[in-house]
Parts: C-alpha cells; sequence; structure tokens
C-alpha cells in the first residue's frame, strides 16, 4: 500500500482591481510521489505549486532556480520532511496564497517536487533530480489544473497514479509520473507520438501492436484498445518509454479492433494513430455421430446453424453399409436415406450416394474435406452436397428403409476451402439428436475445430430437457439423465473431460452466459442433463453421450461456438 | 441532570415543510416539536445549507446570577448540573447556552466548562442579564449526530474521489467568497476531514449553531439530504460581524423550519443591518443561495437590501417592495456588512417566531 500524501492549500488573495479580496481553495492529493529510485517521499524533499504566469508555458528548473526563470511563480511550497503520517495517508500542511501579479485566473498549473531539497535548501544544481506533473489531458480525476475563478470555494487539483492505493480504486496515470524522473538542465518536455504504428497476430492469439518514434521524458506510454466502430477505449496497460511494442493475449475471436497508444509524461498526453486489425477465429468444420436410426422419433437427426453473408457448400453423408465395413461385427443400418430440410420439408434428399450428385460428392471428398470416401460407388449408403447462402438453420434427417433399428453413421462437413478469417460464411453450431442405448449403441461421435486460434465451446448433452416445449419438447421416450465424456485431440484417458450434471463444475454462471450469448435455451437449475464448457484448440475432439446407470431414451448432443 | 419541557405539542414536519399534523399527547405529557426536511442534491452542484433544527436541551433553568465579560460565568440552582457534562472536548465545545428570555434572548454561546451550578462560557457578557432569565443547553450538532451514516447515507469507497463533501465555510470572509474551513467526507463508516488522515475520525467536527455550510454533491446523480431534529420556535440571536478593511459576508443559518419573509426576519430596522440611502450604493445586503439550482461555486441567486422602508432585490429595482420574498427552511445565507471606517463591532440579529397557530 503506498503512502498517500494529501495537500490542502486555503489560498486567501486579494484582487485590489476589483476591490475586493478574493479566494481560491485548491485541495490537492497527491499520491505515490517518490523520488528518483521509485522511494516513495515519507520524510524528505520540497514540493511546489507553481503557476505558468501569463504565458500558458512552465520553464524547467535551472541550476539555483526552482521555477526557472521566467514568469513561472512559486504559489506555494511544502516541506515535506515537516509533515506528519496520519494512518497511511500522508498529510502535508495547509496554507494560504494569495493572487497577486504573477498569477491570475486561467494560469496552469504544475507540481514539482525535489526528493533532495530542504527547507534550508531550495536551489537545486545540476542534475538535481525532480518530478513535474501539470494534468491537461492525462486522467487523474479533480478540476483543471488551472487558477480557477476568483471566489471559487473548492478547487479540487487531484493526482492518483496506476493501482489500488488508500484513495482511489486505480488510475489510468502511470506510476511512473510520479518518480522523480527528470534532472535540472536535462533534456525534458512533452511527449511525441508514434511515426507509425502496426499490428499483427503472427503469434495466434496474441496481437502485436509496435509502434516507432514516440517519446516520452520522464514518462511512460499507455496502450489502449476497443472495438473498431465503438467509441470506448480500454486501458490495455502501461509499458515503459522506450518501448516498442506490446502484446495482448485478451482478444475475442473473429473480432476488429482498433489500437493506439498515448505517450504520457507530467507534461501532457499524445495520441498516436490508430492500427486496426481482426484477430483470427476458428469454426467448426465437422459433426459426426454414431447411432441408432429406428423408427418414428427415435430417427437420427443432425442440426446445424451457418452463420454468414456468402455462399457455404457441405458435404452430408449417412453410412450404413460403408459402416459395416468398418466394423463388420457391429449391426448397421442397410439403407439409410437422408432428407435436407431448409424451412420446408425434405427440400432435397438422397437414398444411394451414387445415384444422384456422384461427381460432387467425390470432389468434396478427402482432401478437400476430411470425408474419406466410401470404396464401393453402388453401396447404398446415403450422401448430398448442399450450397447454402446467409445464416440460416438447417436439419438433415436420416432414417433406414430397410428399419433394422440398427447403428447409422451421420456426418456433416464444411467443404469451405479457405480460412476461417477469410470465409464469408461458417459453421456456428452443430447437433445430433439419436435414440442413446447402452454399449455399442451409446451416441458417439467427433467434431473437428478449424482454424489457428482456440476457441471457446459449449458442448451440451440434453436429456431431460427434452421434456419441455422450450426445448422442442415435448419427446416422448426421452432420456432422463445424461452424462458427456468428451476427449480433446491426443488427450490421454486422465485428461478426459467427463460432466454428468450441468451445474457439478462450479461453473453454471459461466455456462448460462455463454447459452445467452449463442442462443441456447437455458437449462433448468437441478436438471440432470450434462454442459461441458471448453476453450478448444483446433484438432479432432471425440464424444460420448450416454445415459446414467444404463439410462436409455432419446438425447441431443450439442455443439456450440461461442466466440 | 433536571430537565423540564414547557412546550405541549407534538408535530412532525415531514420532507414537505409543511406541518403534518399535530398530536396531542395526555395531559401531563409534554414533548417539543420535532421535525424533518429532506433538501434535494442537484448532481455536480452545491447546496449551501444551515440546519433547520436543534437538539434536545440537556438543561433548562433559571439564571441565579452572570458574572464576568469575554468569558462569561452563568450561575445556576446549586447541584442542579452534572459536573462536566457540558466540558468542551480538546478544545472543541460540545455544547452551547441559549438565554431563552430576558435581554438576551436568543444569544448562545458555546460552553467551556461546567461544575454542578455553575457554565463558564467562550464569551459572552452579562448586560441585560437578571435572575430568572430562563436559560437552556444544547449539544452542538456534530457531523456523526446530525448525519449518522452520511449524508444520503454516501459511504465513500474511494475516499480521494468523494461523492460527497461537507464544506464547512469560514464564519466570515471577504464579500464575495466563502473559504473553507474545514471539508469533510463520511467514509469506511466515520467522517473524515480531508488533511486530516483517512483513518482519522471526524465524527465530532461541529455544525455551528446559525452557521451556513456547503454540501457538495460530485456525483453525476442528484441525492436528498434529510435533517432531522427539533423546532426552535424561540428566539434566535445571530451574531454579525463586520470590518474595517472590507466588506464582509456572514455566512449564516437561520435555523427556522417553515419558510419565512424577509419581512418576517426582523433583520432590518433594528439598527443590526445599515439601511441603505442611496440605492445605486446600497449598504449591508441579504445574499440568497438557491437551493435548487444545480452547479459548483454558486453565486447568490438574490441581493437585497433595505431601502427607503422596505427590502429591495438588486435586479428588481428599488421600487419593488420585495418584503414577501421567501427564506426557505434549510437555505444558506450571508449577510453582507459594508465596510466600516473604524472600530468594527459585532453585533446580534435576533430573530422571533412561532409556528402558526
Amino acid at each position: 500500500m503506498n503512502m498517500k500524501k494529501l495537500i490542502t492549500i486555503g489560498a486567501l488573495t486579494s484582487i485590489f482591481v476589483v476591490k475586493a479580496w478574493g479566494s481560491v481553495f485548491f485541495t490537492v492529493d497527491v499520491g505515490s510521489l517518490q523520488d528518483e529510485n521509485g522511494v516513495a517521499l515519507v520524510d524528505k524533499g520540497m514540493l511546489y505549486l507553481i503557476s505558468s504566469g501569463p504565458d500558458g508555458e512552465f520553464s524547467l528548473p535551472t541550476p539555483g532556480s526552482v521555477t526557472g526563470g521566467g514568469d513561472d511563480a512559486i504559489i506555494a511550497f511544502w516541506d515535506l520532511s515537516a509533515e506528519a503520517s496520519t494512518g497511511g495517508e500522508y498529510i502535508v500542511s495547509s496554507g494560504e496564497v494569495a493572487y497577486d501579479g504573477a498569477w491570475a485566473q486561467g494560469d496552469n498549473l504544475a507540481i514539482l517536487w525535489f526528493p533532495d531539497l530542504t527547507l534550508a535548501n531550495q536551489s537545486p544544481v545540476a542534475s538535481e533530480p525532480f518530478g513535474f506533473y501539470r494534468n491537461t489531458s492525462v486522467s487523474g480525476g479533480g478540476d483543471a489544473w488551472e487558477l480557477p475563478e476568483d471566489g471559487t470555494l473548492l478547487h479540487s487539483l487531484k493526482f492518483f497514479t496506476e493501482g489500488d492505493n488508500p484513495l482511489v480504486n486505480g488510475s489510468d496515470v502511470p506510476a511512473l509520473l510520479a518518480a522523480a524522473g527528470l534532472g535540472v538542465g536535462d533534456s525534458a518536455g512533452p511527449p511525441t507520438g508514434p511515426s507509425s504504428v502496426a499490428t499483427n497476430e503472427d503469434n495466434p492469439g496474441t496481437v502485436k501492436f509496435e509502434w516507432n518514434g514516440a517519446s516520452a521524458p520522464g514518462g511512460a506510454y499507455r496502450i489502449e484498445r476497443k472495438l473498431a466502430g465503438g467509441s470506448d477505449w480500454t486501458v490495455l496497460g502501461i509499458v515503459e518509454e522506450g518501448t516498442t511494442s506490446y502484446d495482448d493475449p485478451s482478444v475475442g475471436r473473429g473480432k476488429e479492433y482498433d489500437y493506439r497508444l498515448v505517450a504520457i509524461n507530467g507534461f501532457d498526453a499524445v495520441l498516436s494513430s490508430v492500427s486496426t486489425i481482426e484477430s483470427l477465429r476458428s469454426s467448426l468444420h465437422n459433426i459426426a455421430t454414431r447411432g441408432i436410426i429406428g423408427g418414428g422419433d427415435n430417427v437420427l437427426i443432425v442440426g446445424f446453424t451457418v452463420e454468414g453473408t456468402g455462399d457455404i457448400t457441405l458435404l452430408t453423408r449417412t453410412k450404413g453399409p460403408a459402416l459395416a465395413v468398418e466394423f463388420p461385427t457391429l449391426s448397421t443400418a442397410g439403407d439409410p436415406v437422408a432428407y435436407f430440410q431448409l424451412g420446408a420439408p425434405n427440400q432435397q434428399s438422397n437414398d444411394n450416394w451414387g445415384d444422384d450428385q456422384f461427381s460432387e460428392i467425390q470432389a468434396l471428398l478427402a482432401p478437400r474435406t476430411n470425408a474419406l470416401p466410401i470404396a464401393d460407388e453402388n453401396s447404398k449408403d446415403a450422401a448430398m452436397v448442399v450450397t447454402l447462402n446467409g445464416t440460416s438453420l438447417n436439419t438433415i434427417i436420416s432414417t433406414d428403409t430397410e428399419a433394422k433399428e440398427a447403428l447409422g453413421l451421420v456426418e456433416i462437413f464444411d467443404a469451405t476451402e479457405a480460412l476461417p478469417n477469410d470465409a464469408t460464411n461458417r459453421i456456428v453450431n452443430l447437433s445430433t439428436r439419436g435414440f442413446i442405448g447402452t454399449g455399442d449403441n451409446i451416441l458417439i461421435g467427433g467434431f473437428i475445430v478449424k482454424g489457428q486460434v482456440s476457441s471457446k465451446l459449449l458442448i451440451r448433452g440434453v436429456g431431460p430437457s427434452l421434456a419441455l416445449e422450450s426445448f422442442n419438447g415435448p419427446v416422448a421416450g426421452h432420456i432422463t439423465d445424461t452424462s458427456i465424456i468428451l476427449i480433446p485431440p491426443g488427450a490421454a484417458v486422465e485428461d478426459w473431460i467427463t460432466n454428468d450434471d450441468w451445474e457439478d463444475e462450479g461453473n453454471s454462471a459461466e455456462i448460462v452466459a455463454v447459452s445467452d450469448a449463442v442462443g441456447a435455451t437455458n437449462f433448468e437449475t437441478g436438471s440432470k442433463d450434462s454442459a461441458i464448457l471448453i476453450d478448444a484448440d483446433p484438432g479432432l475432439y471425440t464424444f460420448f453421450l450416454t445415459g446414467v446407470e444404463g439410462g436409455t431414451g432419446i438425447g441431443l448432443i450439442e455443439v456450440f461456438l461461442a466466440d | 441532570m433536571k430537565n423540564t419541557c414547557k412546550i405541549k405539542r407534538l408535530i412532525a414536519i415531514v420532507a414537505s415543510l409543511a406541518a403534518a399534523g399535530t398530536v396531542v399527547k395526555a395531559q401531563e405529557v409534554y414533548s417539543q416539536i420535532v421535525g424533518a426536511i429532506s433538501i434535494n442534491l442537484p448532481a455536480e452542484s452545491d447546496v449551501i445549507v444551515s440546519f433547520p433544527f436543534k437538539q434536545s436541551a440537556e438543561f433548562r433553568g433559571v439564571l441565579d446570577s452572570a458574572t464576568g465579560a469575554g468569558n462569561l460565568v452563568v450561575n445556576v440552582s446549586a447541584d442542579s448540573l452534572t459536573s462536566g457534562a457540558f466540558d468542551a472536548q480538546s478544545g472543541t465545545p460540545t455544547h452551547y447556552l441559549v438565554f431563552e428570555s430576558g435581554a438576551q434572548k436568543g444569544v448562545h454561546v458555546d460552553i467551556s466548562t461546567n461544575t454542578g451550578s455553575q457554565i463558564n462560557l467562550e464569551g459572552g457578557d452579562a448586560t441585560g442579564l437578571v435572575n430568572g432569565d430562563q436559560i437552556a443547553v444544547y449539544p452542538h450538532w456534530t457531523l456523526g449526530s446530525a448525519f449518522p451514516l452520511g449524508v444520503a447515507n454516501e459511504d465513500e469507497d474511494e475516499p480521494g474521489l468523494r461523492k460527497i463533501e461537507v464544506i464547512v465555510p469560514q464564519a466570515t470572509s471577504s464579500a464575495g467568497n466563502m473559504i473553507p474551513e474545514g471539508i469533510f467526507y463520511f467514509s469506511d463508516g466515520a467522517w473524515r476531514q480531508v488533511g486530516e488522515g483517512i483513518s482519522a475520525v471526524a465524527d465530532n467536527a461541529v455544525l455551528y449553531h446559525g452557521r451556513a455550510l456547503v454540501i457538495r454533491n460530485n456525483d453525476t446523480v442528484a441525492k436528498n439530504a434529510l435533517f432531522f431534529g427539533e423546532v426552535i420556535d424561540a428566539p434566535i440571536a445571530i451574531p454579525l460581524s463586520e470590518s474595517d478593511q472590507y466588506a464582509l459576508n456572514n455566512f449564516i443559518g437561520l435555523n427556522r423550519p417553515l419558510a419565512i419573509t424577509l419581512d418576517e426576519l426582523g433583520l432590518a430596522g433594528g439598527g443590526v443591518f445599515e439601511e441603505t440611502t442611496d440605492s445605486d450604493n446600497p449598504n449591508d445586503k441579504l445574499l440568497v443561495y438557491s437551493l435548487t439550482d444545480a452547479g459548483k461555486n454558486k453565486k447568490p441567486v438574490a441581493t437585497y437590501y433595505y431601502y427607503n422602508g422596505a427590502w429591495r432585490e438588486e435586479s428588481a429595482g428599488a421600487g419593488a417592495d420585495k418584503g414577501g420574498d421567501l427564506i426557505q427552511p434549510g437555505m444558506g445565507l450571508a449577510v453582507q456588512k459594508i465596510q466600516v471606517g473604524s472600530n468594527p463591532e459585532d453585533s446580534n440579529w435576533v430573530n422571533e417566531w412561532g409556528l402558526p397557530q
């Protein structure tokens, strides 16, 4: 905790021109004043309140002169060694000062502190360390640093620096400004802004803001950021003069930011030009879910949301016979049919993948997407190529004409070749609804996060909530208690992420916030649905959605891209 | 301590400034009149106020004798007081004595010490006092007793960026200006004084009887200050000072719970207020500060002088009788005494007022 210095100056002044005695009263709250070594000035040094005089400019101290000549004038001064500390607040004595011919309303004010001067020796020598502060555009709170109108009851000058202290909860004024960082006779003056600024995200997830040519003698640089088009600048940090870059790891995904630098010292604050960058983002590339393709409510349904303005081409497949080739011991669907629905039912459908869009489908297989070829061009698996435009919510329903009530694999792939930042449309939500059995018949699947940066994902296992209208229920035969296992890319077993009930992990408030943000209906308190919230690096994720204690029924796995 | 009560009504005056009701207790039960006033504090503004109420008297009696000048000694019946009960603490008075009848009715003087039968005052003189004059002793309002939870319950979490400040101006100052005598704020459950350390408690800082004070609302939203206490319907003598150096402003509070007209002030015509003989060059002035206008460092909203047998207001011209203009309860005032050639003297403006029957 920094010692605080608080100065009160009562000023009784005489303005004979107007045949009246005027009064100006200052309250100067000075926090964290330090000597040249960064040591708080608890019991030494001299402090001066000075006026610029009519020219509005401050002469700097010179050897032998605190004010350096010119028309600057000392309004009041304090011997800090004579003051007492009270309860963490360092008190400087109050005193009266008077308007006279040397200063008048509108004159600029500044404080000077000399850590090594004393009441007996107020004559600085060459290179004598001192601090200087004249608030103009630097945010320090309080009134303007200028002599107020005659008769002002309480003109309150404040000087607080960054960091919490007993008087304020932080400030945007760099702590460096409270140090006696200048030397008598040395070069000093207002800061200069950089000649150029630039940004990049060569290190994905961290924006580097760079600049050249700035200076702030005795001061520092404040780095600020805002959303492009917004008006509220956020202070990211304060760096020492001489620094030429700042790393910002706090960027969101796919957002356009403006960056600027404020060069600050005790004389002034100067803004740089603005550098704008769109941060990297990721997208959901694919979901594949294996489950039983039944009849009635037990069909397998894939839902997905695309968001953007341009075209997006998707490959969807529902595999039964091809799944049997991969897993010959499993009971698999004999002849799946897929129906794509956008707004209207069965807008597009396919029974056997080689019948309708053979060449288009072939073009979208690996390496264009992660879809591996189906060896038998005459198999009864289903596949479609769907091209969408703009933002839409879609479903694909898979059935089995042989009604085997057996396993199938439903897949959807984003065939966009561009990187996520360059794509005009992307998948932001994927889901699969199906019957959750036991053993091989649980819902198993995977999804791929595509991009260069991690993204916040919300993965939910919906079961009991399918009884609610708000979840498009009631769904007959829904499962009553779900559990999710999520396997991140390459994760060892001990790093698998599990969740039974969505409130178990102590992050339910964040889950609610993210659900709100992505437009997902929130679970009710106490429900036995499942949810996992992760910062997901790009890669392939595997999930298992099961019933608890052998429970079965219809469930829904959802994956939301939250940024 | 032996108290006597002579007022037989209990009236609650709440917020609207109007008497809200009268409750007559059983015949043998007497109570003072109590009231409360809420004053709006506009955002980013000063409000110059006076405390319109007093605290309960801690002693009522009659004068046995009085001696001395400059530091008056008042004697009362033997053993009628608790010795030391009214003693000043660390040089700050805690109580004041009021002469409630006789030649000095309304005059109040701070108490330095007391014994069982004697009260030693900080000032005052025996002129005109006679045995049997009624006297009373009141505790001073302090910040802690007047605003125990802060003004508008504002407990500052950033003492360096105070939302509410109570500025106690010097009692007098050169014309046109207030000079703070103390600046206070409420933080961490207690009153603090700027410049005295953020841990030092200033709950006992005195709000002197009859003095104006300034409440500064630095916040961007309006707030309300609640004043509560007993109604003063006895005469009030307000000391006024003058100077041979300059015109002198006396910042005063009238301590009345209802609005009264200028004609009811009793300020003019008694020799205390220098009447104007040349309307182009007014002598003494009464400065009135708005209770409702927004803004800091307020200038008077109206300046009155007494000319040709009536109150005049500077902007209205010397022909308009403004004696019916109202001084609102809680309003802070300044009496500007014109510079005198020599021998400046203090005087008492006695305001007599009673609750409407």
